[in-house]
């Protein structure tokens, strides 16, 4: 039986194992590259959409808020398209770090450092992103009412599936702390012949 | 590290090639290398056991411990052949 020996990841690769397993995850790396590529498309077109028709956007959140705020300045309609773009660039940064997880998985890089080190990097990103939403959120509202707004009359600007959100990518971040430790274990073990 | 392999010594003693020695003991020409130079963390009982017979020799004859403040580390037994 031949051993294998140190930094040899790439030859552990290549052992039937985990080649099957590259095999079985094959398809399902490339559908979540395509998802969250789908996503982040969605998130800026329909971002492009609303806001791109300021009066029926104005309406929306005079309802929202059962005051009247289609007299608001151009500047703070701009602020507010600030903070839209940024999430939107995080809704990008999201799928970019995605696209480069299953990118590592389907090079066979499955359970190694770099693995762990992508998804932790795409855990943070994903929590700037649900952090700077929430925040986003109350901020356009505030710049359009001209005041904090905590409870507007109509809607919520705070949901539950913003703490499920947060539950995930809390969890994904222990899964990457878990993966890395593995991998790094798994790489001592493989300096021992 | 305090313990020494003197693997190469063992080598050049019985006349033996690391490739050899790699086909003989089952692992790759790289990690017989990297042990020769003692870049590797460990060394499975199993390994060390095939090497011995590959080279008819005792792990006392390829492992050494030769602790910081000494630097004075025992003989490879069988010197004298």
């Amino acid at each position: 039986m031949s051993d294998v020996g140190p930094h040899s990841a790439a030859r552990i690769g290549a052992s039937g194992g985990l080649s099957g397993l590259r095999g079985r995850i094959g398809w399902i790396c490339h559908a979540i590259r395509i998802a969250a590529v789908l996503w982040s498309l969605w998130i800026v077109g329909w971002a492009v959409a609303l806001w791109s028709d300021k009066a029926r956007l104005l309406a929306g959140y005079s309802r929202l808020l059962a005051t009247d705020v289609s007299g608001v300045s151009d500047a703070s309609y701009y602020a507010a398209i600030v903070l839209v773009v940024v999430n939107c660039m995080l809704a990008a940064a999201i799928a970019y770090c995605i696209w480069q997880l299953c990118a590592t998985y389907l090079a066979g890089r499955i359970f190694t450092v770099d693995a762990a080190l992508w998804l932790r990097r795409t855990a943070i990103v994903a929590l700037t992103a649900i952090g700077f939403g929430i925040f986003a959120r109350f901020a356009v509202v505030a710049i359009f009412a001209g005041q904090i707004v905590l409870l507007p009359a109509r809607g919520q600007l705070l949901v539950p599936q913003d703490l499920l959100h947060l539950i995930f990518v809390f969890f994904v971040f222990g899964l990457a702390y878990i993966f890395k430790t593995a991998a790094e274990m798994a790489d001592d073990q493989a300096q021992i012949v | 590290m305090p313990i020494v392999v003197n693997l190469d010594v063992m080598l050049a003693r019985r006349k033996t090639r690391s490739k050899e020695l790699a086909e003989r003991i089952g692992i790759t020409e790289q990690n017989v290398s990297l042990l020769k130079s003692g870049k590797v963390k460990g060394i499975r009982f199993d390994t060390l056991a095939r090497i011995c017979a590959a080279l008819d020799c005792q792990p006392g004859d390829v492992l050494a411990y030769r602790s910081e403040e000494n630097d004075v580390s025992p003989a490879p037994r069988g010197q004298a052949e």
